[in-house]
């Protein structure tokens, strides 16, 4: 009787330890999972709402050019006070980077101003529509996203 | 108290533990799962709302009405856009109305996303 006392203890014991201890693990994957989202929302919806603002207050013209250091840059040219500066974004270190500078300088990637992590970025004007294509980092959920925005010259033709 | 009795009072004490645990970590994992589930959901709704923009941006550029399917973690979503263009005065105002609806029919969009571009040169 008290042999079979104890090992009903010993096994309550052992089931009441396992169930903290899958409760607990339960808990940390939805913490995690709940994580991911929060990452990827917020990294989808910091790049898309950075690159849309952007484009839509260019006043200028907006276009895409291929350069040998970072790959793909979007230039949005706007007149201030006479002179012409251009705005670069483009992917430099796995940051998506901004470089705002007057056109007759020359590009200087490394003083770019760094904006939000992203693993890719590609951008193509086509008909009036500017098409990007980000890719987010493994932590935000690692997927790549796509997106258009109208151009300045992209009204309904 | 004897030997025996200090062990049943032990195992009635561990009983009533598991019991406690037990409701507790129902209602705990009950939460747990609705919390992914919601999470989930906000995703879906960003992702439905960044490609309804999207969609709405090319309809309002080339006039052509789409729908696209998405995937996303497991759901699905349908992104709808209606364009319609109405002759007025000088030039053509073009709607563009976009709807996303999710695998069980569900609304992602809390109204339908709206814009309207004006254009002299579509005349």
């Amino acid at each position: 009787m008290k042999r079979g006392g104890m090992l009903a203890a010993v096994l309550l014991t052992a089931v009441f330890i396992f169930s903290a201890a899958a409760l607990t693990a339960a808990g940390a994957r939805a913490y995690l999972a709940i994580q991911r989202d929060i990452g990827r929302t917020d990294a989808l919806r910091a790049s898309c709402a950075y690159l849309t603002g952007k484009v839509r207050s260019c006043q200028g013209e907006a276009t895409v050019t291929e350069d040998v250091g970072v790959g793909t840059v979007l230039c949005l040219s706007e007149e201030l006070a006479g002179e012409k500066y251009l705005t670069r974004i483009y992917l430099l270190n796995g940051m998506l980077t901004e470089n705002f500078q007057p056109e007759n300088t020359p590009f200087d990637p490394d003083s770019g101003e760094p904006l939000t992590a992203l693993v890719a970025f590609d951008a193509e004007k086509e008909n009036g529509l500017v098409r990007f294509c980000v890719t987010l980092r493994e932590e935000d959920g690692g997927s790549r996203e796509e997106f258009s925005v109208r151009a300045g010259e992209g009204k309904a033709t | 108290m004897s030997q025996s009795g200090r062990f049943y009072s032990f195992l009635s004490e561990m009983l009533l533990i598991l019991l406690f645990f037990s409701i507790s970590a129902a209602v705990l994992l009950r939460m747990f799962v609705r919390a992914e589930e919601e999470s989930r959901q906000t995703a879906l709704r960003t992702a439905a709302l960044i490609s309804a923009q999207s969609m709405l941006e090319e309809s309002a550029a080339d006039g052509k009405d789409r729908s696209r399917t998405f995937g996303l973690d497991g759901g699905e979503y349908t992104v709808t856009t209606v364009v319609k263009d109405e002759h007025k005065g000088t030039g053509v105002l073009r709607r563009v109305i976009v709807t996303a609806e999710g695998s069980k029919g569900e609304q992602l969009l809390t109204v339908p996303m709206e814009t309207a571009v004006f254009s002299e040169e579509l005349i």
